[in-house]
């Protein structure tokens, strides 16, 4: 059902108003406070008849607590500098601890205050409001598909690059103290997340309601690398496997049983594999490389542009993407280099390196196509297929340009994985390209 | 870095759990207020047992849904019962929601001994439930948000507590306690008690100011609106001089099967003396009382009625000499009563026999009044005279009174049906009396008169439409000439009260209505009726009064008791009819509810009935409790990881410990297959994944066996490797 823009205008800024206000009040109103409300609500229409019952008293006391909790609250004041000492780098999904240096700017001494970073702001513009669909939302009611509020839901809760973790522990700090305090947010999404409102909690005695006020607090940056799938072994065939001709000593790496260099141990490592010394030496397990004489070079192509397909695909071809480059700790294949449509070059792991985190990052920094460029992802990736064993190419949903990307390249004889984003099965897609179906991508990969 | 999850994150619970012994505590609270302290015990150890019982149930979202419609079953049935066929609606609601901790119990058992973190806040909304059954199907990803409902659940139970007219110090002194603990429980950090305290300390302040603010007006409010305290048997509330458009339920109220004689033609509940600001009082002073023996004094004016033995069937008479008086007729009278509740009687009620009641009780108006009925549905075989019930006393001045403001009308409504009354003076009525010949002819003349006038210048309606401001009886007799039968019998009263004629006020209920196998008759809230009556024939005389005292007192003696009913007779034809279909289904229900507790009134089937019940009970309790035991699980810490809960208790504990000195630690998300997959540990993996996950245990010994076997491989492998390292 397609409305008036005027009308959906409306509904945005209402929302907007109603989620900010929610942000607001949710703040400063614990969750103890909420149910008080809702007694003191049910007392009155149970008292409300005072011939009959004494219940008055319970909403007087009720009221009496909420009252002053709140007067209390609104009164406390505090002034505070933040330093945080974080991380540079996080994961979208996991939490991200930190800590954070106070100090008590004011005259006075601050009993019982705590710190909280505010989260992300999550509330999607007009445009994207008006122009996204919630997936399924066709098969909501004639209700929810005028007023869209679920649509709305579904898109705060999808651009939302971070969350608040819990508020940090208690400090009593003197005119000038500092102390060190324990905090925690939640990355959501990849991407740079810039940190720059941490808040002082002042909360009344009685634990109900809490002021919030702003602290000195300097922005701050933190690239979260994106969530992964988890990618099965077969999907890459390993060194079982050799091709033949000139393309041979390009395609595979670790000829001859040469030593290839350390590298951090990962989970699912032999523990023949690993370098006693170099743990004993830094501490941190480490595995030697040198032990196999053979390794898969891939190429990793990811598509980028959305058009007629939407950015929720292309958030989950990354995920897919950041699978593959995870998972190739394998032995015996690398997954070597990355392109990006609309990029111009390749990411390309240093020689002699196994680590994935240049191509995590990214894949973290990665950004929408603004337009169609397949000829040149075309020229790269045919110029990637000289030097790798395949190409694995990730596709944000299915179309006409794409079906013609694929066929050129499979011509020129490329050696490809296609991996395609689809809304659901109903989606026709030739043989030889994987169906991923958004919301059970996971188990389509694994099947 | 973490593997994206298509199913939703567990959500963390709203709220938290009371701690120990607060909802217990609050549960007896609730029983001590509202006198269930048997219930409130159980239900007390019920809910505390779970910190003593580390028995658990799976319950999952399926599972508090049926719990939560329970819940809902156990409202509807105990509103139906208490709402169905009650005289006082408000009271019967206020019944059903201080009952409202007893109906959710089952709910929070189930939330207190789940294995679950929470109820899904889904549970209560049928909405969304269907809501979440739709997003699921469509693969969309459903979020749900549980929250610990004991805290909710407390703060239902201290509302409720305070549910009927309670002792107001001690639910206040309650509250505080039990809320004060609630607060405390709830922070984290004991940071500040003092802070804590203040403000407490400054919230009860409040309470108490906003209490006192509240009960202050609402006090006025009802001195303004309602007078004095209403209590049924001393006054009645009525509806004179008020713009009311009357809607009289249809409902059942009580019923009269004749056996013997002839029928009443009314049944009267209470008798009043006393008419001011609108309203009808029964004032009986200590002079003009009769003198109460100790042994049947009741309190007020009411004293028992003599009864024949012991036991809660006996019979009742008025005086002492009635058990074997000869009854002119009798019937059976059937309905719902109170605790402590007014009885309608025909004025010539001799003998009232085999009555399942603690006592009943007269005034010295002849009001009858039952205390503790066996069941709240009895019926009383009444057994009627020759003449009225000697409980009425004899008229004293209380019943000459008229209020000064209705004066002035009702000697105009006199003037103009040519019987000008002498000049009204209490003093110089008192005087005459003394020598006032009272004289039946006039009296009857009067009463003749007065009815000829209702029936032809005056109509009966329920609609009224007086001035505000003016006294209502006169305002009834010389201007609106139109009312109901309340407007009536006051008038009625007063006007024979100007005459000199005692004159007093009855409520009760008229018999108008047949059963449709003609064999009871049916008696509705539409069926209440009020007229006056009047001693006629009496003479005026000076005496000592009963009670000591100096005064002599004026009382009319030597005459008798006439009902004196002059509302127009066509005043039920008038009433509304309610759908017919809709009063067939309410009079079946009523009736045989009444019915069915009379009858469980009755000693050999109360015993019946009370056995099946237990029977059925106990085997739908060992029913349940049978599913509920086999479906037990053990409790697991909360929040506490299998691995950290075994590995001080658990065999594969230890030996993971010893491994990872050896081997390095297992990576967190390595399986324990892969961790060893190295060794020749197969059967080993086999019977952990076992005990992991199947929940069946092994053999000590057996187990012990293989892993010393792995034990002894790793020792060789570290051997081996130290040997290269070497080399």
């Amino acid at each position: 059902m397609k409305l008036p823009l005027p009308f959906y205008r409306l509904l945005h800024r209402s929302y907007s108003r109603g989620s900010a206000i929610s942000h607001f009040v949710n703040l400063r109103v614990t969750p103890l406070a909420w149910m008080l409300m809702g007694l003191l609500g049910v007392s009155l229409v149970m008292g409300g008849n005072l011939s009959y019952s004494v219940v008055i008293l319970f909403s007087a006391l009720l009221s009496g607590v909420l009252g002053v909790a709140l007067l209390w609250a609104a009164l406390r004041r505090g002034r505070v500098s933040v330093r945080r000492e974080i991380s540079r780098r996080g994961v979208a999904g996991q939490p991200l601890k930190y800590s954070a240096q106070v100090k008590n700017l004011g005259r006075r001494v601050l009993r019982e205050v705590a710190l909280l970073e505010v989260g992300d702001d999550a509330r999607p513009g007009f445009k994207m409001f008006a122009e996204l669909r919630e997936p399924g939302e066709e098969e909501r009611n004639a209700f929810d598909r005028t007023f869209v509020f679920y649509r709305w839901k579904w898109l705060m809760e999808k651009g939302l690059r971070w969350e608040s973790g819990e508020i940090s522990r208690s400090l009593d700090l003197d005119p000038g103290e500092e102390a060190d305090v324990r905090l925690q947010l939640i990355p959501r999404r990849r991407g740079v997340m810039a940190l720059r409102d941490v808040r002082l909690v002042l909360p009344d005695p009685l634990g109900l309601f809490r002021n919030c006020r702003r602290t000195e607090v300097d922005e701050q940056q933190v690239l979260v690398y994106p969530m992964a799938y988890r990618v099965p072994r077969f999907l890459l065939e390993g060194g079982g496997e050799r091709q033949s001709g000139e393309e041979q000593s390009l395609a595979w790496r670790g000829e001859g049983g040469e030593f290839l260099g350390l590298r951090d141990y990962r989970p699912g490592d032999s523990r023949r594999k690993i370098h006693w010394r170099t743990w004993a030496r830094t501490g941190t397990p480490a595995v030697k490389e040198d032990e196999e004489n053979k390794v898969a070079r891939y190429g990793l192509v990811l598509d980028s542009w959305v058009h007629g397909s939407s950015p929720q695909k292309f958030e989950e071809a990354v995920s897919v993407a950041a699978g593959f480059v995870q998972s190739d700790g394998e032995p015996d294949r690398l997954l070597e280099r990355l392109a990006v449509h609309g990029e111009s070059g390749t990411h390309q792991l240093p020689p002699g390196t196994r680590s994935s985190q240049m191509l995590l990052e990214a894949l973290a920094r990665v950004e929408l196509a603004e337009e169609e460029a397949y000829q040149e992802l075309e020229r790269g990736v045919q110029a990637m297929g000289r030097e790798v064993k395949a190409v694995v190419l990730i596709l944000c949903g299915w179309s006409p340009e794409r079906q013609g990307l694929v066929d050129r390249l499979r011509s020129s004889g490329v050696s490809l994985h296609v991996f395609a984003i689809v809304h659901d099965h109903a989606e026709s897609l030739p043989d030889g390209v994987t169906a991923l179906r958004e919301g059970t991508i996971q188990e389509d990969l694994m099947s | 870095m973490k593997a994206y999850e298509t199913a939703a994150e567990p959500e963390k619970a709203l709220l938290q759990d009371p701690p120990r012994f607060l909802l217990g505590a609050a549960f007896l609270f609730w029983g001590v207020m509202l006198d269930q302290g048997a219930l409130a015990l159980g239900g007390a150890l019920f809910l505390e047992g779970r910190w003593f019982f580390s028995t658990r149930w799976k319950v999952g979202e399926g599972g508090f849904v049926k719990a939560w419609q329970l819940v809902m079953l156990l409202l509807l049935v105990t509103a139906i019962v208490r709402l169905m066929g009650d005289e006082d609606r408000i009271a019967s609601s206020i019944g059903v929601l201080s009952f409202l901790p007893v109906v959710f119990l089952p709910l929070l058992l189930v939330a207190q001994y789940a294995e679950d973190d929470g109820v899904p806040l889904t549970t209560f909304s049928f909405v969304a439930r269907r809501k979440i059954t739709r997003d699921r199907r469509a693969g969309r990803a459903v979020r749900l948000v549980p929250a610990k409902i004991g805290y909710p659940y407390l703060g239902l139970i201290l509302a409720t507590a305070g549910l009927g007219l309670q002792d107001l110090k001690w639910y206040f002194i309650g509250i505080l306690f039990l809320t004060g603990w609630m607060l405390a429980s709830f922070r984290r950090e004991k940071a500040r008690p003092w802070a804590w305290g203040l403000a407490y300390l400054g919230a009860v302040a409040s309470a108490v100011m906003i209490a006192a603010s509240v009960l202050g007006l609402y006090q006025k409010y009802a001195r303004f609106v309602q007078g004095e305290a209403n209590d049924i048997s001393r006054q009645i509330q009525t509806s004179l001089g008020q713009v009311v458009d009357l809607k009289l339920s249809p409902d059942i109220q009580w019923r009269y099967q004749p056996l013997e004689g002839a029928r009443p033609a009314r049944l009267r509940t209470a008798v009043y003396n006393t008419f001011a600001l609108d309203r009808w009082k029964a004032r009986v002073k200590t002079a003009f009382r009769t003198k109460i023996s100790q042994e049947r004094s009741v309190g007020g004016d009411f004293e028992m009625l003599f009864s024949d033995g012991v036991g809660m069937h006996q019979n009742h008479v008025y005086e002492e000499g009635d058990f074997l008086k000869e009854a002119v007729g009798s019937g059976i009278l059937r309905g719902r009563l109170g605790e402590s509740d007014l009885l309608p009687v025909p004025t010539k009620a001799l003998r009232f026999e085999a009555v399942p009641v603690e006592s009943l009780e007269v005034n010295s108006l002849g009001t009858t009044q039952v205390t503790g009925p066996l069941f709240d549905s009895i019926a009383v075989r009444i057994a009627n005279g020759r003449e009225r019930m000697a409980g009425e006393q004899d008229p004293s001045i209380r019943d000459l009174e008229i209020p000064e403001g209705e004066l002035e009308g009702i000697d105009q409504f006199w003037f103009e049906q040519a019987e000008p009354m002498p000049l009204w003076d209490e003093e110089e009525m008192i005087a005459r009396m003394e020598s006032l010949e009272m004289d039946e002819d006039r009296e009857l003349r009067l009463w003749a008169k007065l009815q000829q006038v209702f029936y032809q210048d005056f109509r009966y309606t329920l609609n009224l439409k007086p001035k505000r401001g003016e006294p209502a009886i006169s305002f009834f007799l010389n201007e609106m000439k139109a009312g109901h039968c309340e407007y009536f019998a006051s008038a009625s009263a007063l006007l024979l009260r100007r005459a000199g004629i005692a004159t007093r006020y009855c409520v009760g209920f008229a018999m108008a209505e047949k059963s449709e196998d003609g064999g009871e008759w049916i008696i509705r809230g539409k069926h209440a009726h009020a007229w006056a009556q009047a001693y006629l024939g009496g003479t005026w005389r000076l005496e000592q009064p009963e009670t000591p005292s100096k005064n002599l007192v004026w009382r009319c003696r030597g005459g008798r008791w006439v009902d004196i009913d002059l509302t127009p007779p066509d005043w039920l034809n008038q009433m509304s009819q309610s759908d017919r279909w809709k009063q067939r289904l309410s009079d079946w229900w009523q009736m045989l509810r009444q019915d069915a507790l009379i009858l469980l009134g009755k000693p050999l089937a109360g015993k019946a009935f009370k056995v099946i019940l237990w029977v059925l009970g106990f085997v739908f309790m060992a029913w349940l409790l049978r599913q509920i035991w086999r479906s037990r699980r053990r409790k697991t810490g909360e929040g506490e990881e299998w691995l950290e809960r075994c590995g001080t208790q658990d065999y594969f504990g230890n030996l993971e410990r010893w491994l990872a000195k050896r081997i390095g630690p297992r990576p967190p998300g390595m399986t324990f297959g892969d961790y060893l997959e190295e060794y020749e540990a197969a059967e080993l993996i086999a019977v952990y994944h076992q005990a992991r996950y199947g929940g069946q245990q092994t053999h000590p010994r057996r187990l012990h066996h293989l892993a010393e076997k792995l034990k002894g491989e790793v020792r060789e492998a570290s051997s081996n490797e130290a040997a290269v390292r070497r080399g």
